[in-house]
């Protein structure tokens, strides 16, 4: 291949792969965007991305009988000052990391002796077991969302932080994932913890779980952007206590009561929402790319 | 220190027999070697003896007690394994602890922070860490202690896997291909070493491994096995020069033995190709027969003499101490190797025609199915 047609490939490449990073990032664009400006700006889609932050006085804080300072301010400091004081914003943090954590926490603890029976263990029926495994991955989640809500109705489960966390306890995509990496590791390994006197519960948590760090990880970020970000599930199970809202039923939530279209301290709010994640992704990039490649140990 | 005896011992996988009935003796301090080609079933062995498999029939015994149904911890014995297997996030000190924390310390006594509130826990770690100590002394791994095994080079970390083995003062040392991992300067060295840490432990050790030379070098007695079965337990020298079965002979010895076809006529004479080696079987059995010999029993000859083959030299391989000569005989029927001094190799060059001298005295005869044929 000759420099000009490598050039040719390689800006065709890149083409492909902006427009692709354009779509992924416009509406993180919008929503920070929003957040940012005032109310005109955003309804006149005008100001750049940060708007001129000019002042602005909130009327719903004059009707409440304030005076006019106390109720002039910067939009940016309007936008996340309202997302915080119109909805428990900090309590749905809350939940989210309560449930999120609790559901990996469970899930850790299902999964790896699970896998490590799948992987390392010789019984009768090994192939069936891990073959439903398989088969669970299949199941979408809507498919049995009525039966679990009737099964936790029926014993009073809902409206409770056991009802956002029970249904994701056994998480198959885990087991499958920890048995894979499982399988990587030498079975000399085991032998050897069990010559120095391991029990096999022993040599799951003292053995395995240090090798499988960084796959652990990897599932650890799976699970926990996937839970933190599920609006389906507690949309179903939490019916009308609003301290146990998720971020992102809080969002809802939150939209519903302002009034008019007040995006900014709504964008404000998603921004907050979004930024536990991402801050995590920054500080756990690499170990997550390695732990999707699973190359981290051997 | 013990003895170990597998009396009938045998082992299937699915429909598979991989171990047909075994019987092993090994005395208390031996060090006795499993040696045979991969997939013979030294491993399943030396796996059974440590309980890590399961028997499919009868006893494993050490030190004169039963100890089928115990599980490995309980056996008291140690193992190296070829990979090591070092805990990859411990130091080498942690990997050093962990089999006498397992076995002395109670379970509230391994707990982070909780152990130092039970009484007499500090005596105990303080006692292993000596013997850690101790252990790391003899191997002159000291400066390695705070290392992760990731950081150390396989002999080093073959060194911290023969220690994890002596720290807890085991019975016996099972030992599986320890030193194949190695590059071959280092497995030299090792040899000498492992077999001078046996000296001094005074401990039985069995050894498995696929590489003769280890067999020949570091053991009282080894134990050839082919395809399941041990055909031959015997001191290493016996083993080389009395083998039992062609197929010990054959695996036996590096270059090969030179297997050449040989008859008996009626009254138990031996002729190999067309040479007559004027030797008779002790029961004479007419007919075909395999005539062995060593590289080392055949060799260059001038003149034209008795017992002699004549050849064609194809392929010299020169080890600096000796040359190994390839030679086609019977009209490039058959290839011999015959060994020569450097001198003697020297002198001829490929292609050229040699004649070779063979030892009759010293040719090893099976009979067509294998089995050893004992001489006049």
């Amino acid at each position: 291949m000759n420099k000009s047609e490598n050039w040719y490939s390689e800006f065709s490449k890149h083409m492909i792969l902006l427009f692709g990073t354009i779509i992924v990032i416009l509406p993180f664009y919008l929503m920070l965007s929003f957040s940012f400006k005032s109310p005109a700006e955003i309804q006149s889609i005008s100001g750049g991305f940060f708007g001129n932050q000019a002042l602005m006085t909130d009327n719903r804080c004059l009707k409440a009988g304030k005076s006019k300072e106390a109720c002039t301010m910067r939009p940016v400091i309007y936008n996340y000052s309202a997302a915080f004081s119109e909805a428990p914003l900090l309590r749905y943090l809350l939940n989210g990391v309560i449930v999120t954590l609790s559901i990996f926490f469970i899930q850790v603890i299902v999964a790896l002796p699970c896998a490590y029976a799948l992987a390392k263990l010789k019984f009768w029926g090994r192939d069936v077991v891990f073959g439903l495994v398989i088969f669970c991955l299949l199941i979408p989640v809507h498919a049995i969302a009525l039966p679990l809500y009737l099964m936790l109705a029926k014993v009073g489960l809902t409206n409770t932080y056991a009802s956002l966390v029970i249904p994701w306890t056994i998480s198959v995509f885990g087991i499958f994932l920890m048995r894979q990496f499982f399988k990587t590791v030498p079975d000399d390994l085991i032998d050897a913890a069990r010559m120095d006197g391991m029990s096999e519960f022993s040599i799951v948590w003292t053995v395995m779980l240090p090798t499988a760090i960084p796959a652990l990880l990897a599932f650890g970020i799976f699970s926990v952007v996937a839970h933190w970000n599920d609006y389906f599930w507690p949309r179903v199970v939490i019916t009308g206590d609003r301290d146990l809202m998720t971020p992102p039923l809080g969002l809802r939530m939150f939209k519903s009561d302002m009034d008019g279209n007040e995006y900014g301290p709504m964008m404000a709010a998603a921004t907050v929402i979004v930024a536990p994640l991402v801050v995590a992704f920054l500080l756990a990039q690499r170990r997550f790319i390695e732990g999707i490649t699973l190359t981290g140990m051997k | 220190m013990a003895s170990i005896t597998l009396s009938g011992v045998t082992k299937v996988f699915g429909n598979s027999r991989v171990l047909n009935t075994t019987n092993l003796e090994v005395a208390d301090g031996e060090f006795l070697t499993l040696v045979g080609p991969s997939g013979c079933g030294k491993s399943t062995t030396l796996r059974i003896i440590a309980g890590l498999e399961n028997q499919t029939t009868v006893n494993v015994m050490i030190a004169g007690k039963k100890v089928n149904d115990l599980r490995p911890s309980r056996r008291n014995l140690a193992m190296v394994f070829q990979s090591y297997a070092l805990y990859p996030h411990l130091t080498v000190r942690q990997n050093l602890e962990i089999p006498l924390k397992l076995r002395d310390l109670s379970f509230a006594e391994r707990i982070p922070l909780i152990w130092s509130c039970v009484p007499g826990a500090r005596e105990k770690v303080d006692k292993i860490g000596k013997v850690v100590n101790e252990i790391a002394a003899t191997l002159k791994i000291e400066h390695l202690l705070d290392r992760k095994p990731g950081q150390l080079s396989g002999g080093q970390r073959q060194r911290v896997a023969l220690g994890r083995a002596m720290v807890r003062k085991p019975a016996a040392f099972l030992m599986d291909e320890p030193l194949s991992n190695l590059d071959a300067g280092l497995r030299v060295h090792m040899r000498a070493e492992l077999a001078g840490l046996h000296r001094s432990l005074k401990t039985t050790f069995i050894y498995v491994t696929h590489d003769q030379a280890e067999a020949l070098t570091m053991s009282d007695r080894m134990a050839v096995m082919i395809d399941g079965d041990i055909l031959q337990v015997g001191a290493p020298n016996d083993v080389y020069n009395d083998p039992k079965n062609i197929r010990v002979a054959e695996f036996v010895g590096s270059p090969k033995i030179n297997i050449l076809p040989g008859r008996t006529d009626p009254s138990g004479v031996l002729s190999c190709l067309n040479v007559n080696l004027s030797r008779r079987l002790r029961e004479s059995v007419a007919g075909d027969v395999s005539i062995g010999l060593r590289p080392e029993h055949l060799s260059l000859q001038k003149k034209n003499a008795e017992n002699c083959f004549l050849g064609r030299l194809t392929y010299k391989e020169n080890l600096g101490s000796d040359v190994f000569l390839y030679v086609t005989i019977n009209d490039e029927a058959h290839q011999v190797i015959a060994r020569a001094t450097p001198f003697e190799g020297h002198d001829v060059a490929i292609g050229d025609d040699v004649r070779l001298y063979l030892v009759p005295d010293k040719i090893i005869v099976f009979s067509a199915d294998g089995n050893r044929l004992q001489l006049v």
